[in-house]
């Protein structure tokens, strides 16, 4: 499947489903979320990383430092309670959009 | 959102570890993806994020224009102190004008304060003070006030330890002082009972209470001696406290208060000595339209009262005014706070424009870094923000040095200033001062740095790139603002010393005209009796015989003649009337400023006679009822000579005194001050005013004139002793020569003329500087241009008028609008001027031609460098 132009604001929303499940660090996210959309959706750093920045600032992400799994020190963010409560509300929004861009393309 | 605020504080105040974090972040980033592109530009996009990216930013912009500026000292040197003299001379005149205008009066609750004044038009257009029977009457009627105090200014004598001195003094009545909510530091306020005739006790300004009696807090109870008697101190005042205020007190500051004790004959003479000051205190919820209704229904009542002792004045109609004591106090000095403050913005301008202009020749200079940075992706957003932010760090430190030389000014300022200046003693750089100050030289940065960034960053990026070498030169607009700026240099200078160019001509108009007097070789000498051996004014007068037949028995004195006041400090208005009075009559009676002359008061000081004689030795004993006329009062009723014979009487030609016939005509002696135009003026022998057992405080301090052909030194030496021999009991309370009398006069025009003409002189160097600094960049930038000149046959002399030309048109330029300027602005020295008018040619072409002279001199350095650059230049760059 080739690239997909993320449209505004969507960015946010997959990452923080991607660290829904487990914490992750910053490559971690990335290539959860390439894995996620089979490839379809691939973030650049220069993205990324300002927008994990942004998310923690707000308050829907917590960083805290770990190890990676080749046994670097990496900055590993997981999902807030405030973050869950987010992510909930805007997938529930994402969908009722998508469920409605669906009906609106498919009406002849 | 509060999450939000606290990351940013954290972000901001551990700036380094988040820093260090993002660098560990990116590294992982890079060693786990073999990633290392573009990795700067994330950082920067994670700074973003952080929501502190703007603070920042500045902070770096800030060191840097820090740096940048140390690095320059060429430039920051001469913007910086620049900006520092206009900032500097605003903030202390901003210091005065805040104490002197906005601060209110240091009383309690002194916006509630009220002064009543009386006018009577048909007598003086001018409000006057309240006559002592009327204050009953403002009390009863004044429903809207809380208290009515009152208050008169004396000159007592104080005796202490040594030499009896003459001191200023009020008497009060009892509510006076809680009216204005102060309460002495030690003892009390006067009672109701000790506000009787009689009562002795008196209440010391913290001042008078330090130097006399050293500061002693056991000073309640203490006797000092008063007019020779003893008083009971009652209270101290707390330091600082002043009532007169200045600006309405004739001499502040007020040494000593003793209760007013209307004695039954002060409450009994109606309409007459109008001379007690009334104050009130508007009642909580009360409005001054409420009082002012109500005292002029109390102006009907009083004036009934009047009528029972005049009968029926034509035309007299008495008004009881209610103004806000604040007003009164700053209305005389707000004409010339406005001019100081106009001044001081304009030459704030101009500062500001000359800092404009050397960020211009800068930015021409640092064009290519410019480009080089706008190449490697600063927007031009970025860029103007680094020169705005450069320009404010620049301000702010000038500020600092501002705030420097504005407390040095100061210091020197408020030494200066005359006595009458309100509230003089609150000017000082109070934080607010400073703190507005600082602000102001923030919002200056701004604005100076704002224009050359915004000029800069639309440069070309090719071009900038493609200059090579350190030539500099600036785009057509570029050059077109800084020519503008140069302009409007020179325009602003004209204007400045225009208006001092007047005042200094008033000054030296109003030095040089004189006082109708020969001031060398004479003295003044200020005496007053105490009551205790001279009661009557029979012994009064026989003192001062005494005193002057020793004096003039003196080797060296050549006339010595005793006067109720010294020539510029008469303060005795008579309004009169005359007998046959020629052409319309006036709308008010004319009135005189008066003095009581004995001896040959007119030969000691050096008038002429212009007219008729002297007073007899039979009219000097008081019963001929004459007296003496200035010139100008004959010449406005009596043209042609025909003064001697003709009669005035005191008041209304329907009063009661006396007609008084003209015997001589004297030429004009100033009464008022040198910078005051002489008025009618007329003289009374001694005794005409001073006989009987009426002793008044004008029969008891007098001054005595001596003209001596001995050093001055030697003639008051002479004076002391003669008074000592008489009475050692009587104080000389001032011994000064007549030329300091005069000089003394000027104080308040010497204070505006000197800040003006400060201003003037800084101004004048400031565009010279200013001329100097973009004609130098200039020819700097043309070197090239002017070698292939000389290179082509050009002679030196014709390169140099070249550059001459151009800084001399801009000169022009400057002075034709500063023309224009300073016809649109003289008015408002115009009440300022003495004897000169706004229009004055000689003060108008020298300043122009200082102006030229000094922008030709400016110009002559880059024009003579212009003239010296050597053909060969053109060969090598």
């Amino acid at each position: 499947m080739a690239k997909l132009e993320l449209p505004q604001g969507t960015l946010d929303l997959l990452i923080l489903k991607a660290v829904a499940l487990e914490a992750r660090h910053g490559c971690g996210v990335a290539e959860r979320l390439q894995q996620m959309s089979k490839s379809a959706v691939q973030v650049a750093p220069g993205s990324l990383y300002p927008a994990l920045h942004r998310l923690e600032r707000r308050g829907w992400l917590r960083a805290r430092w770990g190890t990676s799994e080749n046994n670097r020190r990496a900055k590993y963010y997981e999902l807030t309670r405030a973050g869950r409560a987010r992510l909930e509300s805007e997938a529930g929004e994402w969908r009722r959009l998508a469920v409605a861009v669906a009906d609106i393309l498919e009406t002849a | 959102m509060l999450n939000d605020l606290g990351y940013r504080l954290r972000a901001l105040a551990r700036r380094g570890q988040m820093e260090r974090d993002l660098e560990a972040e990116m590294r992982h980033h890079a060693a786990t993806t073999g990633q290392e592109r573009g990795l700067e530009q994330t950082k920067e996009g994670c700074r973003d994020a952080r929501g502190v990216g703007g603070v920042e930013t500045t902070l770096r912009d800030v060191r840097f224009g820090w740096r940048g500026l140390r690095h320059a000292p060429g430039f920051a040197l001469p913007a910086g102190l620049t900006l520092a003299l206009g900032l500097g001379a605003t903030m202390a005149i901003f210091a005065v004008a805040n104490a002197v205008l906005l601060q209110p009066l240091a009383y309690p609750g002194a916006g509630r304060l009220v002064l009543v004044r009386e006018r009577i038009r048909l007598l003086a257009p001018q409000p006057i003070q309240v006559s002592a029977p009327d204050i009953a009457a403002l009390r009863a009627g004044g429903a809207a006030f809380d208290g009515v105090g009152a208050y008169t200014e004396e000159h007592l004598d104080l005796a202490g330890a040594g030499a009896a001195t003459r001191v200023r003094a009020a008497r009060v009545t009892a509510e006076l002082f809680p009216l204005l909510g102060v309460r002495p530091q030690l003892g009390h306020n006067f009672t109701a009972a000790q506000d009787q005739p009689g009562q002795h006790v008196v209440i010391l300004s913290n001042a008078l209470w330090r130097q006399r009696l050293g500061g002693d807090a056991q000073a309640v109870g203490r006797v000092v001696r008063l007019e020779g008697e003893p008083y009971t101190v009652a209270g101290v005042m707390p330091p600082g406290f002043e009532f007169p205020p200045r600006g309405l007190a004739d001499s502040p500051p007020t040494a000593l208060w003793v209760p007013m004790g209307f004695t039954p004959a002060e409450l009994t003479d109606v309409a007459d000595n109008f001379d007690n000051g009334v104050v009130a205190r508007l009642r909580p919820g009360a409005t001054l339209a409420e009082a002012r209704a109500q005292m002029a229904v109390t102006a009907g009542r009083i004036q009934q009262t009047w009528q029972k002792k005049l009968g029926a004045v034509p035309g007299l109609h008495l008004e009881v005014l209610a103004d806000p004591l604040r007003s009164v106090v700053v209305a005389p000095s707000r004409g010339l706070m406005t001019l100081l403050l106009a001044a001081a913005g304009l030459l704030l301008l101009l500062s500001c424009a000359n800092v404009v202009n050397l960020f211009l020749v800068r930015t021409g200079a640092r064009r290519r870094e410019m480009a080089l940075r706008a190449a490697l992706g600063a927007s031009r957003g970025r860029l103007i923000r680094q020169g705005v932010t450069e320009a404010a760090v620049l301000a702010l430190a000038a500020g600092g040095v501002g705030l420097g030389l504005a407390w040095a000014g100061l210091r020197g300022l408020t030494a200066a200033a005359p006595a009458s200046l309100p509230q003089v003693r609150d000017i000082g750089l109070s934080w607010g001062v400073g703190l507005a100050g600082l602000g102001l030289s923030l919002l200056v940065g701004l604005a100076c740095g704002l224009l050359p960034a915004l000029l800069t960053s639309r440069a070309n990026l090719q071009n900038g790139l493609r200059e090579s070498g350190p030539r500099t030169t600036h785009t057509r607009r570029e050059a077109r603002w800084q020519a503008g700026l140069v302009v409007a240099q020179v325009a602003i200078a004209f204007i400045l010393m225009c208006g001092a160019g007047l005042l200094v001509r008033s000054f030296v108009r109003a030095e040089a005209g004189g006082a109708g007097l020969r001031a060398t070789g004479l003295l003044a000498a200020s005496l007053s009796l105490p009551k205790t051996p001279y009661p009557a004014p029979a012994q009064e007068r026989a003192f001062f015989e005494r005193l002057e037949a020793d004096l003039a028995a003196q080797p060296g004195v050549t006339a010595v003649a005793v006067a109720s006041d010294l020539p510029t400090e008469s303060n005795w208005n008579r309004v009169f009337s005359v007998e046959h009075p020629t052409g319309r009559a006036p709308a008010k009676l004319p009135d005189s400023t008066h003095s009581l002359v004995l001896g040959d008061y007119f030969r000691a000081l050096g008038a002429p006679l212009l007219q008729g004689r002297n007073f007899t030795a039979v009219e000097e004993q008081g019963q001929a009822n004459v007296l003496m006329v200035s010139a100008s009062m004959a010449a406005r009723f009596w043209p042609g000579g025909h003064a001697v014979g003709q009669r005035i009487k005191w008041g209304p030609s329907s009063s009661t005194s006396p007609w008084l016939t003209v015997v001589g005509v004297v030429g004009d002696v100033k009464s008022a001050a040198l910078d005051q135009p002489s008025g009618f003026h007329t003289y009374e022998p001694y005794a005409q005013v001073c006989q009987g057992s009426a002793s008044y405080s004008v029969c008891r301090n007098l001054d005595v004139v001596v003209r001596s052909a001995l050093p001055l030194a030697a003639t008051e030496a002479q004076v002391r002793s003669a008074a000592r021999q008489l009475d050692p009991a009587v104080p000389v309370t001032k011994l000064r020569s007549m030329a300091a009398v005069l000089d003394a006069s000027l104080t308040p025009r010497r204070f505006n003329t000197t800040l003006i003409a400060t201003f003037g002189v800084a101004a004048l160097l400031l565009s010279a500087v200013g001329l100097y600094g973009v004609l130098a960049f200039v020819v700097s930038g043309q070197r090239h241009e002017i070698g292939v000149r000389m290179a082509m046959g050009a002679r030196p002399r014709a390169v140099a008028n070249m550059v001459l030309g151009r800084g001399a048109r801009m000169a022009m330029a400057g002075l034709g609008l500063g023309a224009v300027g300073a016809w649109l602005l003289n008015r408002y020295v115009a009440t300022l001027l003495y004897r000169t008018t706004t229009a004055d040619a000689a003060t108008w072409t020298g300043v122009a031609a200082l102006l030229l002279a000094v922008a030709l001199a400016a110009c002559y350095v880059p024009a003579r460098r212009a003239s010296r650059v050597s053909p060969l230049v053109a060969l090598r760059e």
